[in-house]
């Protein structure tokens, strides 16, 4: 038994992404609401249960419960970073199957792009890191990186490697902000922000929002798409910032991936796609370890040789990801909208053959919090 | 002369800390349940969860756990001092890292692992801050 075993993803949506005018952040949440609704056939209003979080808004199910016209019998801003929506969508099957709503909706938007002043920030500084440089949330990263080089040899190339195969992805999806092809020099020779990254390690800054609607099994099987299906789920966090993160080259998705998969049933070698949250492209190479895909310190070699790029075996961040494709700040719904689509095979040129099983993973603050889903087009048997 | 950088905002059971570090010592809280000592100052140990917690003074020295060298930057007062490096200092038997800027040497002789010794840096009346240096061979 399990939260998840009458639950169905029964719609999946973008608002309008990359640079939005004439739209804030608001009106991007609820565009995508009101298009994965449709999508899945149901009413906007029929939504009784609303889960979101948000950079911009204090409240922002509150918020969206009024721009919506919604009075929902349940709701939930839990506040982990950008991790937040994988672990909504888990809240969210718990409230459905505890009976406490039945069509909940997991929502975000951010014109954190054309707001301008770069990346939005509701991050509190700490007195023992304001005072010496720090820039957040680049520094922390470069440090996780330097010490995962450091430790293991990983190499400035096999970071490379992580943006080139990610934009050889992004290359197939209309919808990415970044499509033309870039090399290994282009990446290492990109600006340097901060060693060891460069401008092409980072994510974008974009507008964007994404939508979920979630369900019963039952009411799914009625509706438009073909459901997805949740097989696991883990959540897990080790420190707020950075200078608490007692061992740098490993992250809380070590906990997060062991209580998914074992919540599953399956391992890594199960796994047809991996959607992980890659705002810089050290993330993928942590989070590949630290779920298991290969040993601690392999990461880099893992990924090298077009491993993850596409016709490599395992495809990773199918839709261009937070490098590429989009990112508004907080990515973690984008890596369930891409799961579910592929699960779906709705994903065209860039649709990865035969698959079953999907991973999604969320990552919050300066890989402070983590958050992995396992999915399936399969009910779990 | 005004200090442009950001300042930390001492309130709380860490202002001893920095009102120690305002007279040039160093100190860091100890344990007496679990004999260890931990940073940041925290009213319970996260090692043992213990509250009998006391700032003992610290000599200073510890190594880089890791480092990164800042060359574009958008905080205040920093941004005009590129490359400046922001490093995370293992202080000798202290759980916890201490962020921090290592200066005064070349940037190619930064190494993780490289000892380092604490600076004492008057920055306004009432703050100084840690900073640190490499410990010279031979010392």
């Amino acid at each position: 038994m399990s939260i998840f075993d009458n639950i169905a993803i029964a719609g999946v949506a973008e608002s309008d992404l990359g640079v939005v005018q004439n739209m804030n952040s608001a009106d991007l949440m609820a565009q995508a609401s009101v298009r994965a609704a449709e999508e899945a056939g149901i009413n906007i209003k029929e939504v009784d249960g609303l889960f979101s979080s948000s950079a911009h808004y204090s409240m922002p199910t509150v918020t969206l419960a009024e721009y919506l016209g919604i009075t929902p019998k349940y709701m939930d801003a839990t506040s982990i970073g950008g991790a937040s929506f994988v672990s909504l969508v888990a809240h969210a099957a718990q409230a459905i199957s505890n009976g406490l709503c039945e069509v909940a909706l997991i929502a975000y938007g951010s014109t954190q792009r054309t707001d301008g002043g770069g990346l939005k920030n509701i991050t509190e500084p700490t007195p023992f890191e304001v005072p010496f440089g720090y820039h957040d949330p680049i520094t922390a990263y470069a440090l996780t990186a330097q010490r995962h080089m450091h430790e293991f040899g990983t190499t400035r190339e096999q970071l490379s490697e992580v943006a080139v195969s990610t934009r050889k992805w992004a290359s197939m999806n209309k919808k990415a902000f970044k499509r033309e092809l870039i090399t290994h020099e282009e990446v290492s020779n990109s600006t340097l922000i901060s060693t060891p990254l460069t401008k092409l390690d980072c994510c974008l800054v974009t507008d964007g929002g994404a939508a979920i609607i979630l369900t019963t099994k039952e009411r799914a099987k009625s509706l438009n798409k073909k459901p997805v299906y949740i097989w696991g789920y883990g959540e897990s966090t080790t420190h707020r910032s950075i200078s608490n993160m007692l061992d740098l080259v490993t992250t809380a998705a070590a906990y997060s991936g062991k209580s998914a998969f074992e919540m599953a049933g399956v391992e890594p070698k199960d796994i047809d796609v991996a959607e992980l949250y890659d705002a810089f492209s050290i993330n993928v190479i942590l989070f590949l370890e630290d779920l298991g895909f290969c040993e601690k310190g392999e990461g880099g070699h893992f990924i090298s040789n077009g491993n993850i790029a596409p016709g490599g075996n395992l495809p990773v961040n199918t839709n261009g990801g937070g490098l590429s494709y989009c990112h508004p700040g907080m990515y973690g719904l984008f890596t369930i909208v891409e799961a579910a689509r592929q699960l779906r095979e709705e994903c065209g040129e860039r649709q990865v053959e035969n698959c079953n099983i999907a991973l999604a993973h969320g990552n919050g603050g300066v890989l402070s919090s983590e958050v992995t889903m396992v999915l399936s087009n399969n009910p779990k048997s | 002369m005004k200090y442009h950088k950001p300042l930390p905002d001492i309130k709380g059971i860490g202002e001893t800390y920095w009102k120690n570090l305002k007279k040039g010592k160093l100190t860091i809280q100890h344990c007496n349940d679990c004999q260890r000592m931990f940073f940041y100052p925290r009213v319970a140990c996260p090692i043992c969860g213990g509250t009998r917690i006391a700032f003992k003074e610290h000599n200073g020295l510890g190594e880089i756990y890791s480092y990164t060298i800042a060359h574009k930057s958008i905080v205040d007062g920093f941004k005009d001092e590129v490359p400046y490096v922001v490093a995370l200092v293992r202080l000798d038997g202290v759980r916890g890292n201490m962020m921090t800027n290592i200066v005064d040497c070349e940037l190619n002789d930064i190494e993780i692992g490289a000892s380092v010794e604490i600076e004492y840096r008057d920055v306004t009346e009432d703050i100084t801050l840690p900073i640190f240096k490499l410990v010279k061979e031979g010392n």
